[in-house]
């Protein structure tokens, strides 16, 4: 009797409970969450600091889009293009803080760094500075295709596509964008031998 | 000069910089305040809890006054009678 019940034990364990169920499920979601992030974070946060530039912001952005994601349930297999997915969430979240940023107009920018030596060997802190104050100076839609497009090599038709403009649009965005940074390269570029046209 | 060189000029500048990477703190950030930011935040559960007692007080009052008249309606009729 005894040792017919504790079989029965062994074979259907007790349900858990409520608590149970939901530290099982936070853990679960956190294993999930860690992968995504060590996969995506870095691009995400690139992305969202071309169009911000600023870093506090682009860490309020990333992690804005990682709380929704876990607050919307989704689960890896409902979302067929997770980077795209994560793409496009961080970016709605990037322009709803330069939105609220152009509206407050209370936000002071950060003089931190944005760009950083892709080979340090080969750095020029002048050039570096030079350039991140072009980059500075062109609006967040002229940044973002700028990181698409050299950054992320995507083409026209990818851009286009990723951000709902036609490819025409988005090859004069990322002109426009390139004459600036030209324009305002212009003295240093002569200065260190680049032909102007 | 060509269309072609004239991006890559610039392009080839741009690449030998990179858009700086997120602090390390931001993942811890991003794990520890992933659940609680999205679970509803106390206080606002007990607004929730508010609305709805109101809510059920409100049905209460409307069906004792829709019975009211009725009550005395029946309440006459019987007295007439």
């Amino acid at each position: 009797m005894w040792r017919g019940s504790n079989i029965r034990n062994m074979e259907n364990p007790q349900p858990e409970n409520n608590r149970q169920q939901e530290g099982r499920c936070r853990a679960e979601t956190n294993v999930w969450l860690a992968a995504i992030y060590d996969t995506c974070a870095t691009g995400l946060y690139r992305y969202a600091l071309m169009i911000l530039a600023d870093h506090s912001a682009a860490e309020d952005a990333v992690h804005q889009t990682f709380v929704k994601l876990v607050a919307s349930g989704k689960g890896i297999s409902e979302i067929t293009s997770f980077n795209g997915y994560l793409r496009n969430a961080v970016r709605n979240e990037s322009y709803r803080i330069l939105r609220k940023r152009i509206n407050n107009d209370k936000t002071a920018l950060e003089s931190a760094a944005i760009l950083e030596a892709a080979d340090q060997e080969v750095s020029n802190e002048e050039e570096r500075q030079v350039l991140e104050e072009a980059i500075h100076s062109l609006p967040a839609e002229q940044r973002e295709i700028i990181y698409m497009k050299v950054y992320e090599q995507m083409s026209f038709k990818q851009i286009a596509s990723d951000l709902d403009i036609s490819i025409n649009t988005a090859a004069s965005r990322y002109r426009y964008a390139i004459d600036k940074l030209r324009h305002h390269l212009a003295s240093y570029c002569r200065m260190e031998g680049y032909e102007n046209d | 000069m060509t269309e072609n060189e004239y991006y890559n000029e610039i392009e080839q500048l741009l690449r030998n910089y990179l858009p700086a990477g997120p602090s390390e703190d931001l993942r811890e950030r991003v794990l520890s305040s992933a659940h609680s930011q999205s679970e509803p935040h106390p206080r606002r559960r007990r607004q929730v809890w508010s609305f709805r007692a109101a809510a059920a007080a409100v049905l209460l009052v409307a069906v004792v006054l829709r019975f009211i008249p009725i009550a005395l309606i029946l309440a006459t009729a019987g007295k007439g009678n």
